[in-house]
């Protein structure tokens, strides 16, 4: 068997057994599948294969990646027509989006944006209201990203002269004060009732709400929404690349790098700083729209603190500064409760734990950036 | 006029308690160069352990402590003291846990990982304390009396804390302009690898600005159950944030400035409460838009920092 | 030696640091196509200078004259599209990216575009991506041809000397007219540094204007024809190597001692 046929038909069943895994494993059963994966990575064998297997994967990254498409596509027919699990990959979507937002702020240029949840609840609002006044989505969606856009550039006027920490704290209360504006401004937002009866998404006749009819197979109504996020999520990645491998990329590595030095070669640091968080903004403009329409209904609730720290733990944990590596870091916290629902109240606990032992231990996160070889962050 | 007084004497009160949290915060930034946002949840960590000696103490009885007896000032000394102590030594746990591993790293994985050691306290307070995912009353100590000083009214509350405040801030500065410890402590403030090249035990006194900074952080936290009479695991948050801001606004790393910070924040949050219709649901809002305003401005804050230039 | 025009007028540069007098009214000028040392002993306000000279620090006082503007008056990017480029002491090269990578970000105010362009116009970002690219590997092989046979080479795996070079390259890409050049031998042994001025005198022989700043006497002296001594943030010698080498002042400052010989100091 060809190396590549042997790519793809890896991945695709890669795909196969995790809509199994979803669907099938239970609590404890799945705990147990968890501590197994845990020491076959820590066991130094177990890892020597996972290592070639990896690198075999990646010399092929064409084959790779095509496979990781299909089975995406795939994978609502993996999930049996599931319709809980294929919302719940919908939302996993949507997080990974606004990973790799953040992963322009945080990874990119090194800034800690504590508030991203705001930016993610002004793009839902902003969309909802704009297409419950009768916009089709996509307008709908451009406008929130625009809106996100610019709340992201202001915020990054904050970043220009001062230090990384105070964006920290600038955008922590960022994210408190959407909250507090979400709830108080009723007129606009409906305050703390949320607004509800989000008009589903229609193209060509069909609607969000309607079933996939193929014929061979009736895919159930929250299909729409998973291939609407699979699109973005992979317009968002191409995007993100796309950027970084142009010059803009290369100036974020050389501003990681020396922050002053780096414009002694021409580069107007603030405005570039500025248009970096602008960029990365943008994304939860994408993933806001996305959630207020699959879900159908927003509240104050959807954006605390709590939604902008689970986005910065999905970057940290999957590899800062990898696209791939945070968008698998977000879909496993967007899953992972669902699954672990015997943690249930302790999965906070275990957020903050984890970010500490990743922090203090592999800073690097799961799928470590090449690019970062010599970097500690 | 009385109604500005009045807000005034609101004010101070509010600025006495970031007051204390904001000069903890740059204290710790300034020594260890780190931002750390778990401060205000060090401060509640301190209060459950006075609510726990208190419930402990107390247990059967009524909660409302108003009459004065030997038994009751001994129990109030003990919870106190308790909260201030377990303060403390959490800091310096979590120094030595969270933050020492992370000293030659970059300073904004210790940033994040003090995200992550807010959490894990909130929650732990939240899951292991009993009852502890509900808003619990704090005795309220302080008898509710209250003195009119020509239309207006000031609480015995409000001495207490703005008092409490003051007489700490005074011990503060002593502390730091006259002993050999606060010169050690500003020759590290000011920099750290000349104070160890001249012989300062660096990492003792780090620990024990460490420990100052948390008891701080929790007297703090204490002021602020005792004004509110209430506590629950995240009101952590808000005083860190505020805090925060006060310390930012003043300049991180000098304590001087933190104090005019606070008493800027408490100014802000009390006038746009008072004055504003609807003010109070905007108090925050208004408290950051002026913190932006000034870093724009000032981006080293209004009164800079104690030690040089740092990149 | 004919006069040249002079290009880099410097008069009274001053920076005090909250009360240290980091540098105090220093007088220098540099002629198109002059190489100019500029040496002293560690917080003589050498590297001040450079800051200043490159807006990195805001400057107390004083004037840099070039083409008419004062760059003591402007941001960094404003001075480095006047030509000025410059080298840092501690290298802060991407050691994870390629060599090539690290040189074009010399490039970059020739193949930058706008964001938007970077969308809607990749055609256009790709063409300017290729003449940089031209760019950056031309100055590569002019300053290390050896590097430059091997461009996709990560800088990380290379050894600091190497390091060295490929900062050079990155500093010229941009064809400046005048280049500063920050202890460019520090961390050397003296094979490597021996290379190192020959470089620098490639590039001076193209007609480069060059400041540069080192602490190692032999290496100064094989560079710089005319050379200015710097001390607690004064000049308080200026010419060429022999004439310094004796100058009463010089010695007294740099080695403590009247008497000494500054060939001995040699290259630690």
């Amino acid at each position: 068997m060809p190396r590549p046929g042997f790519v793809v038909l890896s991945i695709l069943a890669g795909f196969a057994v995790l809509a199994l895994f979803l669907r099938k494993a239970e609590g404890w059963i799945l705990a147990t599948v968890v501590a197994a994966i845990v020491v076959g990575v820590a066991v130094p064998a177990s890892r020597q294969a996972t290592r070639q297997g990896l690198a075999m994967l990646q010399g092929y990254p064409r084959a790779a990646t095509a496979a990781c498409v299909i089975g995406a596509i795939l994978l609502p027919i993996f999930l049996q027509n599931d319709g809980y699990w294929i919302h719940v990959l919908s939302i996993a979507m949507i997080f990974a989006i606004m990973a790799i937002g953040l992963n322009v702020h945080l990874g990119e240029i090194g800034l800690v944006n504590l508030g991203y949840a705001g930016l993610f609840a002004v793009g839902a609002y902003a969309s909802t209201l704009l297409s419950q006044a009768g916009a089709p989505f996509w307008l709908a969606t451009l406008f929130a990203m625009a809106v996100c856009w610019t709340t992201g550039g202001l915020l990054g006027v904050c970043s220009i002269r001062t230090s990384g920490d105070y964006f920290a704290l600038v955008t922590l209360g960022f994210g408190l004060i959407v909250q507090q504006l979400i709830i108080n401004l009723t007129w606009l937002t409906q305050g703390n009732n949320g607004i509800t009866n989000i008009p589903a998404v229609t193209a060509l006749g069909h609607s969000s709400k309607m079933p996939i009819d193929l014929g061979f197979i009736r895919l159930v109504p929250e299909t729409n929404f998973f291939y609407l996020c699979l699109i973005a999520l992979s317009g968002s990645l191409l995007l993100a690349r796309h950027y970084q491998k142009v010059w803009i990329g290369r100036m974020w590595t050389a501003l990681r790098q020396d922050a002053i030095g780096v414009s002694c070669f021409g580069l107007d640091v603030p405005r570039f700083k500025i248009l970096t968080v602008a960029f990365g903004s943008m994304f939860a403009g994408l993933a806001g729209s996305l959630f207020a329409h699959e879900i159908g209904f927003i509240s104050p609730d959807d954006f605390t603190l709590l939604h902008s720290v689970e986005v910065l733990a999905s970057v940290i944990l999957g590899g800062i500064g990898n696209l791939f590596g945070v968008t698998v870091g977000a879909i496993i916290l967007s899953v992972a409760p669902e699954k672990l629902r015997f943690l249930g109240d302790y999965r906070l606990l275990m957020y903050g734990a984890m970010l500490v032992v990743l922090l203090i231990y592999r800073p690097l996160g799961l799928l470590p950036d090449p690019r970062r070889r010599f970097e500690s962050f | 006029m009385d109604l500005i007084l009045q807000h005034l004497v609101n004010a101070l009160a509010l600025s006495a308690v970031y007051a204390l949290v904001a000069i903890g915060i740059s204290l710790f930034f300034g020594v260890i160069g780190i931002v750390n946002l778990a401060h205000g949840d060090i401060a509640t960590v301190g209060v459950f352990a006075s609510l726990a000696v208190f419930q402990f103490l107390l247990s059967g009885g009524a909660m409302d402590i108003t009459t004065l007896s030997a038994g009751m000032v001994i129990a109030t000394l003990a919870a106190l003291a308790a909260g201030l102590a377990v303060a403390a030594i959490s800091g310096v746990l979590f120094y030595r846990v969270a933050f020492y591993p992370l000293r030659a790293a970059p300073p904004i994985i210790g940033l994040l990982c003090s995200v992550g050691v807010g959490f894990i306290i909130r929650e732990s307070i939240l899951n292991f304390y009993p009852n502890g995912r509900n808003p619990q009353p704090f005795p309220s100590i302080i008898p509710p009396e209250l003195i009119e000083v020509g239309g207006v009214i000031i609480q015995y509350k409000h001495i207490f804390v703005i008092g409490t405040a003051v007489v700490v801030m005074f011990a503060l500065a002593y502390c730091v302009e006259r002993t050999r410890f606060g010169r050690a402590m500003r020759s590290i403030l000011n920099n750290r690898e000349v104070a160890q090249s001249l012989g300062v035990s660096t990492f003792k006194v780090t620990v024990a600005l460490f420990a100052m900074g948390s008891a701080l952080a929790g007297l703090a936290g204490l002021m602020n159950a005792l004004y509110y009479n209430l506590v629950q695991s995240d009101m952590g948050t808000l005083l860190t944030v505020k805090g925060f801001t006060a310390a930012v606004i003043g300049g991180l790393g000098n304590i001087y400035g933190a104090l005019l910070g606070a008493v800027l924040v408490g100014l802000i949050e009390a006038v746009t409460a008072g004055f504003i219709p609807d003010g109070s649901a905007y108090k925050d809002v208004a408290v950051f838009g002026v913190l932006i305003a000034i870093l724009i401005a000032r981006p080293n804050g209004l009164m800079g920092r104690l030690s040089a230039e740092r990149v | 030696m004919t006069a040249s025009a002079t290009l880099l007028e410097i008069r009274g540069a001053a920076k005090s640091f909250g009360g240290v007098q980091a540098l105090d009214g220093v007088d220098l000028h540099l002629g198109t196509g002059e190489v100019l040392g500029v040496i002293g002993p560690n917080g003589s306000g050498k590297t001040t200078l450079f800051n200043l000279l490159t807006g990195v620090v805001r400057a107390s006082g004083g004037t840099a004259r070039l083409a008419g503007a004062n760059l003591l008056d402007l941001k960094p990017w404003e001075i480095s599209a006047l030509g000025v480029a410059r080298t840092f002491q501690n290298i802060r090269l991407a050691l994870g990216q390629s060599v090539l990578q690290n040189v074009l970000v010399g490039a970059y105010r020739q193949n930058r575009t706008s964001w938007w362009q970077v969308l809607l116009a990749p055609h256009t970002v790709a063409v300017r991506e290729t003449q940089a690219v031209e760019k950056a590997m031309e100055a590569l092989r002019f300053v290390a041809p050896a590097l430059a046979a091997a461009p996709d080479r990560i800088v990380g795996e290379l050894p600091y000397a190497d390091r060295r070079r490929i900062e050079l390259a990155r500093a010229v890409v941009g064809n400046p007219r005048i280049l500063l050049i920050d202890e460019p031998a520090a961390g050397m042994n003296p094979h490597e540094t021996a290379e190192i001025a020959d470089d620098i005198l490639r590039i001076a022989a193209r007609g480069m204007s060059i400041l540069v700043i080192e602490h190692k006497m032999k290496f100064i002296a094989t560079v710089a024809p005319r050379i200015a001594v710097l001390n607690f943030g004064r000049k308080i010698a200026e010419g060429s190597y022999e004439q310094i080498r004796t100058d009463p002042h010089v010695l007294a400052s740099y080695l403590g001692r009247k008497g000494d010989h500054l060939a001995a100091s040699g290259d630690r």
